[in-house]
This record gives structure tokens, sequence and C-alpha cells, in this order.
């Protein structure tokens, strides 16, 4: 009975978009990479602004004109300012680009999820991809999206929504399970942070 | 038409060969060829500094030495780190199966191993690529499924080629179509 209830399979339609692959992609880069998140990238630029800044003075005694300084200050902030505000669209834009190059992405699937693997089925294909592939799994408020899969497509992506009600949280059992310590849940702070 | 039905298993040579491919796909002749060209305008500039006396002795040896490097180290060096990084892939099984069929048809074509069947038509593979060892089939942009050419006779290879030429149009591309650029 307990080894039934383990090999439980949840099986689902769905039809992945640009804007999910955007989101997997970024989810997963950011929490492999964290040094690629927003706020790192901003506050790393604002440092080296405030470092620039206080060479203020210095410039004043060799040059007799703050610009030296003020010059690369400046622009830093701005470099920030810009981060700040274009980071969400230039973060998932790689693997936006490879959705849009692969038509065979936008396909509508029967997934399959299963203990230690996902079986994916579409109008042309069927592949079976273990959980030991990936190094990752994400979750978001969103959707899961278990990452860098060396051989084939480097993401596999289950929308919630997709889910029959109350299998979200057998997915999400599952998935936490299969990858231990490899699993992660960011965006804590819900749609706001992930959907824009 | 009959199909052409190609079996092999996959080696270390051909992942070799098949990361090689991705490269040259990636980066097309002309972006090759701009690399070579600047690493000769940095020796031209180089030499300009003693055959004119100019007084630039340092930045005429950082130009040569740039020149050097773009001409003639920096695709052994690419090369060298791309075949080492295969193999270790290759070692890692980050290949995925050995064995794989591929099946060229009149209106699509047909891949199978352990873990993955697909029958993707022509129009929706991203693009081919053949050069004088393998066959590259790519399914998205950085999804590449390879066939190495020496699982295919001359006949096959013939007809392979020509329903890929046939179908996909300028999606294929042959290394020796583009001979001046590398």
């Amino acid at each position: 009975m307990a080894e039934r209830e383990r090999d439980r399979k949840i099986e689902f339609a769905q039809t992945l978009t640009e804007r999910d692959y955007r989101e997997a992609g970024r989810a997963a880069e950011e929490t492999a990479h964290p040094s690629r998140r927003r706020w790192v990238r901003v506050c790393a630029c604002l440092t080296a602004a405030g470092f620039s800044a206080s060479l203020i003075p210095a410039s004043l005694r060799a040059f007799r004109t703050a610009l030296p300084a003020l010059l690369p200050a400046a622009a830093l902030a701005l470099l920030a300012l810009g981060v700040w505000a274009f980071h969400a669209e230039i973060a998932g834009g790689r693997a936006g680009r490879r959705f849009r190059a692969c038509p065979l992405l936008a396909l509508p699937q029967r997934v399959t999820l299963g203990r230690d693997r996902a079986v994916i089925r579409s109008e042309y294909e069927k592949s079976v991809r273990y959980w030991t592939e990936f190094p990752l799994c994400v979750e978001t408020p969103r959707l899961f999206a278990a990452a860098g899969g060396q051989w084939g497509r480097a993401l596999l992506i289950v929308r919630k929504d997709s889910l029959p009600g109350g299998d979200a949280a057998e997915a999400e059992k599952l998935l936490a399970g299969a990858f231990g310590r490899r699993y992660c849940k960011i965006g804590k702070r819900g749609e706001r942070r992930w959907n824009r | 038409m009959e199909p052409v039905t190609v079996s092999f298993a996959f080696t270390e040579e051909d992942a070799v060969r098949q990361r090689e491919a991705q490269a040259a796909l990636a980066l097309p002749g002309p972006y090759r060829f701009s690399a070579a060209a600047l690493g000769a305008l940095f020796l031209l500039l180089a030499a300009a500094v003693p055959a004119f006396r100019l007084p630039y002795r340092w930045g005429g040896a950082m130009a040569a030495a740039c020149g050097v490097f773009l001409l003639f180290l920096l695709r052994p060096m690419l090369r060298a780190m791309l075949r080492r990084g295969a193999a270790e892939d290759f070692a890692a099984g980050r290949f995925g199966p050995a064995a794989q069929t591929v099946r060229f048809l009149p209106d699509a074509v047909e891949f199978r191993d352990e873990r993955y069947e697909g029958r993707i038509p022509y129009g929706m593979l991203h693009a081919a690529y053949e050069d004088e060892k393998t066959l590259l089939l790519c399914l998205g942009e950085s999804e590449c499924r390879a066939v190495p050419l020496r699982a295919m006779d001359g006949e096959d290879r013939r007809r392979a080629e020509a329903l890929l030429k046939d179908r996909m149009g300028r999606k294929f591309l042959q290394e020796g179509a583009r001979e001046w650029t590398k």
C-alpha cells in the first residue's frame, strides 16, 4: 500500500508560453548563480559609485576639478538605475530566445510526473527525463522548473495552473522529495516579484 | 521514396565532432574571418612603428602580441578548450544514450533512442549543418543531435543531403558551401 502511494503518478496537459519559459529561465539562473540577482547587481553598481564618489576630494586636490571622480560615479549610479528597471527584461532573454527558436516547445504536451522521472508527450515527440539529470528544481508562485539538464532540453517546466485541483501540493511534495536539497522555493512575495 | 535509416553508437570522438560543428554553426565564417582580419590589422600597426620610426614602442609591442594571438593562437586555443569540454561531458554522460537511430523520411526526420522518440517535420527543425565528419540536426538553438557521417555510406549520405536541401532550403548549411570564409 505504501509502495503504491509512493509510486503515484500525476498526469496533466499543458501548453507553455514564452512568458513561462522566461520566468523559469530567470528563476533557475538566479538560483544557480546568486550574483546574477537584481539586488546583488544593483548593490555592486552602487558600491562602485560610492567608491568613485569618495575619490572626489582627491580629484579636487590633484586636478582641481571633481569631474574625473564624479563622472564614473554618476555613470555607475545610472547603471544601477538601469539594472533595477530592466533586469527582468534582460534576465529571461536567453530562455525567451530559446523558446522562440524551437517551435516544438509551444506545442500542447501531456506530462506524467513520477517519483523518479517525467514523461513528456507531444504531437511529434515523447521523451523520458529522470530527475537525476537535473542539478536543480525551482518553485516559483506560478510554476516548477527543473533546470540545468545537460542532455536534450535544459528546462522542464510544470505550470501550476495546469495541474488538477490539489495536485500542485502533491507535485511539490513529489519534486521536493526527488530533488532533496537541490529543491528551492522562491518568490515569497508572490506574483508581483516573478510575473512581470 | 525509401527512408534513409542510420543506426550508430555515439563515441567520444563523435561528441567532440558534434561540439565543433555546434561551435561552427554558432560562430559563422564572417565572425572567424573578422577575428583574423583584426589580427592582421594589429600586426600591420606593429610593423608600422619601426617602419615609420614612430615613438610608440610599447604600443607596437602590444599590437604585435594582440595580432599574433588573434591570428594564430585564438582558434587553436578555443578548439582545445572545446575538445576537452566535450570529452569531459561525454565521460559524464551528458551526451545522452549511446545507441541511437535516425531515419530521414520524406516528410520528417525520426529520432529514436532509449529515452527519446520523435518524428519531427523538416519545417520544425531549427537548422541543419554538415561538415566533413558530422551532420547536425538542431531542434532548437542549443538542442542538437549529431549523426556521424561514418555511419552512412555514400548513397545514403547523398539521399539524406538531397532531402535536407529540398525540405529545409536555406536552413541547411554545408561547410563546403562557404569554403571561402573558412
